[in-house]
């Protein structure tokens, strides 16, 4: 049998298969080249960078939850610097392109990021982080309010004529309405969704089990709602999703897929298995080939509603 | 270190709620060296879903090849429950050796390990590399310490040649009664030491090495953080360090062994 055809293109970017690791989860890839092909995947997304330094929040940063785990890491990163400097050469090695997700306090911020990493042929493309507390405007996430979140895209895409995905907050009223904000700013792809803003207590302690007491959920638990909140971006908006949450093995990614998605991303699920990029991409293959599909593009947005 | 399925060799009760589970690993694990540790997945369902982290508590060799490991482990909550029910045959994934080691320098000639509870893994799979040491030490002792006679597991693992065990317990149902801090204390006041290695719950760490600072003496202490990969890439696992303000460490990649005077207790 044939094998079918993994490539996609989310809005100018290229990929040989959809499978992409979600920032946060997959270090600056290093970290995984004794566990997996780091060749094989479709794309690398590194951990949220900001123009400097940062140390993160105190500890304790994680804690299990039922299907699932809470983080407060608090966008701990090297710094733009410094990733250029020290992971940016190993990267440069690789075939799958990296993207460097960026995070950034003020709306100037965002943008001198996006010109910072302009000159490094080696970032094929952008990830804006809109989940951060904008520190100008009382600390209202930039991904939750649409003013502040058009401001940011239009501000990286004027420094930036690299692949721009803006990676949106699921921690909104309407998320239809934050897609076309972003892609009317002129976003090439969205990904979605980030973390879900959670909290765990520990009964017995009467305390917080995170030092920042709130914290992201993700994994499993949230798969649900990433799958509905990117059926809702896939009908609102005509640029490319990526899909983000829970997805754990080849049925989860190939959920997304049939729901709209172009391409997905694995975040959770590396803590769990190093190796689960690669049984996602094997397992979606495999199942192209049982279903009789040469190409995974056949398969994007052919949920049945009716 | 590499990802791989193992198999349940034996599991069996160490102590009431502590269990002792060998695994036979197929490759990996030649190299490992005491106070690395292992991310072990209980299970395959969505809960438990992250790996648990446990420390080595010694190499299965089949003449010169390493062909298990072996894990000590108390049962506190759902992935030590479920652990505690595998049975021989059973086939567990696990990540590793990952983490730094104990370093004892060559110099080292009285060296004193100190093993609280739960703390006992890292400990023995220390005193047992120590034995193959040529030269031997001087003076080599090791202190464990428990709430009860029930914490103390596996303390007959320390009758090693040339090791002296002194034991503690809180309510002196075994050995001396009191912390095994104070038994620690009486011995460093009877003679000098070069090293301290110690592990175990924190508070203990703690006391040990501010009697280890008092006296001058080198102590290297293997801590706990809550872990999501254990391999660097979730950043979950932060530590800090007195000297370095500006950043955390990671307790997966960059302990779990740490220079005692240098943490931020
Ligand atoms: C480097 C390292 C080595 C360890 N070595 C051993 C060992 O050799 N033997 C052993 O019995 N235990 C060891 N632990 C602790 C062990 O990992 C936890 O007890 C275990 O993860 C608890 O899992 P659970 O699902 O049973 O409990 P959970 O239901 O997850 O939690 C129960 C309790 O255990 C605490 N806990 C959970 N995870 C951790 C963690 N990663 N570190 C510390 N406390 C935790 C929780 O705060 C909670 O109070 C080690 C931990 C680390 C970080
Ligand atoms: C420990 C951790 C750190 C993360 N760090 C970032 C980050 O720096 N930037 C970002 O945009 N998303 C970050 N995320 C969010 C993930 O990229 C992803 O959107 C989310 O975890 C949902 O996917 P999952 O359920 O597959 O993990 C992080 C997630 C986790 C669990
Ligand atoms: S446990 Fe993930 S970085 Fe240490």
């Amino acid at each position: 049998m044939t094998i079918p055809d993994m490539t996609v293109d989310i809005g100018g970017l290229k990929l040989q298969n959809p499978v992409m690791t979600a920032s946060g989860t997959f270090g600056y890839a290093r970290e995984f080249e004794h566990y997996i092909d780091l060749n094989r995947l479709g794309g690398i997304i590194v951990k949220g960078l900001s123009l400097e330094p940062s140390k993160g929040n105190l500890p304790p940063r994680i804690v299990e939850t039922d299907c699932g785990m809470l983080n407060a890491i608090g966008l701990e990163n090297v710094g733009i610097d410094a990733f250029i400097q020290d992971k940016l050469p190993f990267l440069k090695t690789l075939c799958p392109p990296t993207i460097a997700n960026i995070y950034g306090k003020t709306v100037e911020e965002y943008a001198m990021l996006a010109e910072r990493m302009e000159p490094f042929d080696a970032v094929k493309g952008l990830e804006v982080n809109i989940s951060c507390p904008n520190v100008k405007e009382g600390g209202v996430a930039f991904g939750s309010d649409p003013k502040l979140a058009r401001d940011v895209v239009k501000a990286v895409r004027e420094k930036t004529t690299k692949h721009l995905m803006v990676k949106l907050s699921p921690n909104v009223t309407d998320i239809a309405l934050m897609a076309r904000v972003a892609a009317d700013a002129g976003a090439d792809a969205l990904s979605l969704i980030n973390t879900i803003t959670g909290m765990a207590v520990d009964l017995s302690t009467r305390r917080p089990k995170l030092a920042n007491v709130t914290g992201g959920l993700s994994g499993p638990a949230i798969k649900p709602v990433a799958l509905r909140m990117v059926w809702q971006a896939v009908q609102a908006v005509k640029i490319p999703i990526v899909g983000v949450g829970g997805i754990m093995n080849a049925t989860d990614a190939l959920e997304f897929m049939m729901v709209g998605a172009t391409a997905i991303q694995v975040g959770t699920a590396n803590f769990v298995n190093p190796g689960s990029t690669m049984a996602i991409i094997d397992g979606m293959q495999a199942w192209l080939q049982k279903e009789g599909l040469n190409d995974v593009k056949q398969l994007i947005g052919t949920l049945v509603t009716n | 270190m590499i990802a791989q399925d193992t198999i349940v060799l034996w599991n069996q009760p160490a102590a009431p709620g502590y269990y002792r589970m060998g695994l036979a690993c197929a490759t990996g694990f030649d190299t490992a060296r005491p106070g690395q540790f292992v991310m072990v997945r209980t299970g395959t369902e969505a809960t438990p879903l992250l790996r648990r982290p446990f420390s080595l508590l010694g190499l299965i060799r089949e003449g010169d090849r390493v062909t298990g490991i072996e894990i000590l482990f108390k049962v506190v909550g759902k992935g030590t429950q479920r652990l505690s029910r595998c049975r021989e045959g059973d086939r567990l994934s696990v990540i590793g050796p990952l983490g730094n080691a104990f370093l004892v320098p060559e110099t080292c000639r009285q060296l004193i390990l100190v093993a609280g509870g739960v703390g006992v893994p890292p400990i023995r799979f220390l005193a047992q590399s120590m034995l193959e040491r040529e030269g031997g030490f001087s003076r080599c002792v090791v202190f464990v310490g428990g709430r009860t006679k029930d914490d103390l597991v596996c303390i007959t693992e320390f009758d090693l040649p040339g090791f002296l065990l002194d034991v503690s317990t809180d309510d002196g149902s075994q050995g001396n009664q009191g912390m095994v801090t104070r038994s620690l204390e009486k011995a460093l006041d009877a003679g000098p030491a070069d090293l301290i290695c110690a592990c175990g719950p924190s508070g203990m760490l703690k006391a040990v090495s501010v009697i280890a600072l008092e006296r001058g003496i080198p102590c290297q202490v293997s801590i706990e953080a809550m872990m999501a990969c254990g391999m660097g890439a979730c950043l979950g696992c932060a530590v800090k360090l007195q000297d370095d303000e500006t950043r955390y460490r990671h307790v997966c990649v960059d302990g779990p062994v740490f220079d005692a005077h240098r943490l931020a207790w």
